[in-house]
């Protein structure tokens, strides 16, 4: 059965991968390169957040991997907005799943803001939402 | 360059769900697969102790489903990218209390001029995400926790929307 910490690492590995994928986004897209080095700054500090959570609960955190695949080609505007819009709501997702297995109610609350910052980045990058974040 | 990196990266977005973009689907299924009968008691059952809060809750939605509507009979050129935020909380209002929804009493009142109906759904969203993040540390159902934090995760997103005015 998946524990609260499986859920933190996944949300650790998935902010791992967002850390990489927005240098890359700022590297293909000159237009784009402001906002996605503020992502990276912003993925770091969320990174950091839950390395101490996950250290709190007594593991090891995940590392990162040397180098991720892309789910499709990083070539322009549109197709950097839209893995940065995927990038987001996948994490979105994974912090849900981090509120399910939450042991206590403020580590719920950190989850859900989590959950609701990344939707919200996720709007910004893409200009549109669904009914369930993450899904 | 990166279909390099993407021989090589066997590492890849897994974590993400990226590369098959929908592996997550599985592990993180919709609240309506996620919540199993057994999960959320209908309401004539007794002993669902989030049951108070569903029945708050969903009325809380209705009534955001209501101001919607009334935007958008008053306002109908704000209907285009309206209409599927207004579908996303009826999914919601589903979710939280699968059975009927309480229905509201008087028709909200909508502002004169669309930028400010448009204001006036945008703090609605906001308060109803704030009671929704308060909510989700406090009910019993994690299951139910986690569809109220994909609740107030949605309304971020359309509250955020709606201040820039885009669909």
């Amino acid at each position: 059965m998946t524990s609260y910490v499986d859920t933190l690492q996944a949300a650790l590995a998935g902010e791992h991968a967002a850390v990489w994928a927005f240098p890359v986004i700022a590297a293909e897209v000159e237009s784009l390169r402001t906002e996605a080095l503020a992502s990276r700054a912003l993925h770091r500090l969320d990174r950091e957040r839950l390395v101490a959570q996950v250290v709190s609960a007594g593991a090891t955190p995940v590392g990162s991997e040397a180098s991720y695949t892309l789910p499709f080609p990083v070539t322009d505007t549109a197709s950097a907005q839209k893995l940065a819009a995927l990038i987001e709501n996948r994490l979105a997702g994974l912090y849900a799943d981090v509120v399910r297995q939450a042991p206590e109610p403020a580590s719920r609350t950190t989850a859900a803001r989590s959950a609701a910052t990344a939707a919200t980045r996720a709007a910004q990058w893409s200009g549109t939402t669904s009914a369930w974040p993450g899904a | 360059m990166h279909t390099r990196r993407s021989v090589l990266g066997l590492g890849s977005l897994a974590a993400l769900g990226l590369l098959s973009g929908c592996t997550r689907n599985e592990a993180s299924p919709s609240p309506s697969q996620s919540e199993s009968p057994t999960a959320i008691p209908s309401p004539g059952e007794s002993g669902d102790p989030d049951l108070a809060a569903r029945r708050t809750l969903a009325g809380a939605e209705v009534a955001l489903i209501a101001m919607y509507d009334a935007v958008i009979a008053k306002h109908p050129e704000l209907a285009s990218s309206l209409r599927a935020w207004r579908d996303h909380h009826q999914s919601h209002a589903a979710a939280i209390l699968p059975t009927s929804t309480p229905s509201t009493g008087a028709a909200p009142i909508v502002p004169g001029s669309s930028a400010a109906a448009v204001k006036a759904l945008r703090a609605m969203e906001s308060e109803l995400g704030d009671s929704h993040q308060k909510a989700c540390a406090t009910v019993r159902s994690a299951d139910f926790a986690r569809v109220l934090a994909l609740c107030g995760a949605s309304e971020s997103a359309h509250a955020e929307l709606l201040g820039r005015g885009r669909s």
